[in-house]
């Protein structure tokens, strides 16, 4: 079990995320919804970690994950937000590089690059540099890469960044599969359709703040609502139709 | 026997080949040659045989044209019979050093984004499951190995040619191994100075400079040192005579210049 514990970040005295506690067990798909400036990176960067928090922990099976962060990244799967990958490698040493450095068995891992590049579509591409893909594909080889070793955790950062109708359905197949099988998925993403329809339960945060936590149907339920009017309410209650209307106007606004 | 021989090396380079901390030190020398920084996603890609026959053209050029200085027939032409070959070899020495250090000193300065981790190995390499030793290791061989490569490259063809140039009039091999000996000692440690003076240099910016101002400084840094490192080679040719004319002991700022 992946747990949060009282978890605190501030830069320079300006607090990121404040007393964030939550668990994640096995089969569970938690999603994490907020607004820009929320804490959603930040605490991506804790339960990575890339960042050390200023207060509380973050424990894997009982252990604090500082005091042994390789033990605790071999059973990690981490999708960021940019795929920001070396141009100058193929897509195949990327990932033969990648599956090294995770001290992957050699011919298990040159099986699973093989077999995952023909299932994520890129296998006819597998030999040309990564500066000649486009984003899709780059966030394509970041997702073998991360399950690839078949870690027991998994954390995507707005995996569906770039990536095509057929690749995101697949995506979100996945992840659903994912939880099946028992792994533990932290999914962060701006799309609230598919954070509804992918994860099993919502973490809500503004200002790093946990302002709701539930499972998804209950979290509707609360208002009676689906879950973009619920995350409109909870977090801004902003008139989204008369922002809209508001900037139409400014527009085209003529000059005096 | 050959065939197991060979199968045996083979198989030893591949295991070695896939030992994670092997793996990170061509990662770190292949990045430095293909790119390091943001900015070289579509940079120049040379290739690193290009790269290093490049970099061993100027000392090899050099040395081939110095055999209108000491050639014996020539030298007989000029009616100079007599001439002491060290004597004669200290200015072609001083600007074999200073080529050396210019040449090792710029490829530093080129390579300047490249040499240590950046943001794109923070995001690639930190959440793998590797201490931060490691990548600090890995980091530190892959330099030491370039600068080693680097300084061999830069200096083979003069190490040998030079040294053959010279001793064209002399009748002893030992003088020519001797010769051969001292001048490459001196060119590649001059140019393992002038590789680590530059690391130096940006190592302790990057130490004690807050991140934005590096940033913004780097490019003048760098201007300054390649300034600094075309005005000791250009200054090359004239500066030997120019100092032993010069009367007394020499001056203060004859010690920014390059000795051995």
């Amino acid at each position: 079990m992946l747990e949060a514990v009282h978890l605190t970040k501030r830069y320079a005295s300006l607090p990121a995320v404040q007393d964030l506690s939550f668990s994640l067990r096995p089969g569970q798909v938690l999603g994490c919804l907020g607004p820009n400036g929320s804490g959603k990176s930040t605490t991506v960067k804790m339960l990575t970690g890339l960042l050390q928090p200023t207060q509380g922990v973050v424990q894997f099976d009982g252990h604090n994950i500082q005091d042994n962060l390789a033990d605790y990244r071999k059973s990690l799967g981490y999708v960021p937000e940019e795929p920001n990958l070396y141009p100058y490698l193929t897509g195949w040493e990327y990932l033969e590089l990648i599956g090294t450095l995770r001290a992957m068995a050699y011919w298990n891992m040159q099986r699973k690059i093989d077999s995952l590049l023909e299932l994520f579509s890129l296998h006819s591409q597998r030999h040309a540099s990564i500066g000649s893909y486009s984003k899709g594909m780059r966030q394509r080889i970041l997702l073998i890469a991360a399950i690839m070793d078949d870690p027991a955790i998994f954390i995507f950062d707005e995996p569906l960044s770039g990536l095509d109708v057929t690749s995101a359905l697949i995506f979100k197949n996945l992840v659903q599969a994912l939880g099946q099988q028992g792994k533990l998925v932290f999914y962060c993403s701006h799309v609230l359709e598919v954070v509804e329809k992918v994860c099993t339960d919502v973490l809500i945060l503004r200002k790093g703040v946990v302002i709701a936590q539930d499972s998804v149907a209950n979290i509707g339920q609360i208002l009676g609502q689906s879950l973009e009017s619920t995350f409109l309410h909870l977090v801004d209650d902003v008139d989204t139709m008369s922002v809209a209307r508001d900037i139409v106007t400014v527009m085209k606004m003529k000059a005096a | 026997m050959i065939a197991e021989l060979v199968d045996e090396i083979f198989r030893r380079w591949e295991e070695h080949s896939q030992r994670p901390d092997w793996r990170m030190v061509g990662l770190f020398v292949a990045r430095v040659f293909r790119g390091g920084g943001d900015a070289d996603a579509e940079g120049l890609d040379l290739g690193i045989g290009l790269v290093l026959t490049l970099l061993a053209l100027p000392g090899g050029f050099v040395s081939i044209l110095l055999f209108e200085k000491y050639g014996t027939l020539l030298q007989w032409m000029r009616g100079a019979t007599n001439i002491d070959p060290f004597a004669s070899a200290v200015p072609d020495e001083y600007f074999f050093i200073t080529l050396s250090m210019a040449v090792t000193g710029a490829v530093a300065v080129w390579r300047w984004d490249a040499i240590f981790p950046d943001r794109r190995d923070y995001m690639n390499l930190v959440p793998l499951p590797i201490s931060t030793r490691t990548i600090f290791f890995a980091n530190l061989v892959a330099v030491l190995f370039l600068v080693g490569l680097i300084a061999i490259d830069v200096n083979l063809a003069s190490s040998l040619l030079f040294p053959l140039v010279v001793g064209a009039t002399q009748n002893s091999f030992f003088f020519f191994l001797r010769f051969a000996a001292v001048h490459t000692l001196g060119v590649v440690l001059a140019s393992v100075f002038s590789f680590f003076a530059v690391f130096s240099a940006l190592g302790l910016g990057m130490a004690v400079l807050p991140p934005g101002i590096f940033k913004k400084l780097s490019p003048y840094v760098r201007a300054l040192v390649v300034f600094y490192l075309v005005t000791l080679l250009c200054t090359s040719f004239a500066l030997p005579d120019f100092l032993r004319r010069l009367p007394g002991s020499a001056p203060t700022w004859t010690r920014l210049l390059p000795s051995c």
